[in-house]
């Protein structure tokens, strides 16, 4: 099990908010081949509990960013947190009608292997690339 | 269905739900409101995490269970049914852990043994309250509903 110390708690930050950014300037240059598609940073998430006070971090943020289709705002990406269940990052793609998943199945040293768990039951899950990620979006503008 | 299966439906409804409101809120720039339907949707991801836990719990002391009145109704050599009894008097007193009931299913370190001792793990943190733990549900739920069906002796 890990140990959790303020520099475990530190690099993880780091490493984790690394490759939410990274994923967003990947989702930010697919739409940006598309006319009406475009993403747009928003306001952290915020994480604050007193385990994290107990080493001296009194929050933790995350980038989250809004997914807007012709100035409408379509959908958002929130991350889920740093130390997550089942999953090495997890990414909530939430809208109006549908929440999609987006789940990085590495493990902690890996190059992020990012899937897509669809809203049918959960049970559907393919690859994250730009014509899935596209499909998502489309269906959730349905 | 199993009751795994059953949890399952039922927190994906609450959580789709929930998740739909938190969209509403952040739409309309209502921060507060946005910030309680994700701390909804993580309590409530904590609350069928333990329940679950317990079902399969359940589900891997009863095929133990099993497991044990098997052996010693086909058993025929003392050799090997004194084991046996032994670990029924442990069992019927409650002087089995968790882990000894996974172990009599599961071959030690092996992957589901050590997928249900990572879950128990974590089941462990989750029960103390540590709110840094934050769960994807659908990996839990795929998990347990193949370890229910699976198990078996």
């Amino acid at each position: 099990m890990e140990t959790i110390d303020k520099q475990h708690i530190l690099n993880r930050i780091d490493v984790g908010t690394k490759r939410i950014n990274d994923l967003y300037t990947l989702i930010e240059k697919w739409l940006s081949t598309t006319n009406n598609y475009r993403l747009v940073k928003s306001k952290s998430v915020v994480l604050k509990d007193n385990l994290l006070q107990n080493y001296g971090i009194s929050k933790i943020q995350l980038p989250a960013a809004d997914i807007y289709k012709n100035n409408t705002l379509l959908a958002s990406l929130k991350p889920k947190g740093l130390w997550v269940i089942g999953a090495n990052l997890r990414i909530d793609l939430i809208s109006r009608s549908k929440l999609v998943f987006l789940r990085d199945e590495s493990k902690d040293q890996e190059k992020p292997k990012w899937k897509i768990i669809h809203d049918k039951n959960r049970q559907e899950i393919t690859t994250l690339s730009e014509k899935n990620f596209l499909k998502v979006l489309n269906r959730i503008n349905k | 269905m199993n009751v795994i299966e059953e949890l399952e439906i039922i927190y994906t409804e609450i959580d789709d739900s929930y998740a739909s409101k938190e969209f509403e809120a952040h739409s309309k720039g209502y921060n507060i409101k946005e910030n309680e339907f994700q701390n909804i949707r993580s309590i409530n991801d904590h609350s069928y995490f333990l329940i679950a836990f317990t079902r399969l719990e359940d589900r891997i002391k009863t095929v133990t269970q099993n497991l044990i009145d098997s052996k010693l109704q086909n058993l025929n050599s003392w050799s090997y049914i004194r084991v046996w009894r032994i670990i029924k008097n442990r069992e019927s007193r409650d002087r089995l852990s968790f882990l000894e009931y996974v172990e009599l299913l599961t071959e030690k370190g092996q992957s589901d043994y050590n997928l249900i001792r990572d879950y128990y793990n974590d089941r462990n943190i989750v029960a103390h309250g540590n709110s840094l733990r934050s769960i994807d549900m659908a990996t839990v739920f795929q998990d347990f509903k193949r370890l229910y069906n699976d198990l078996s002796f």
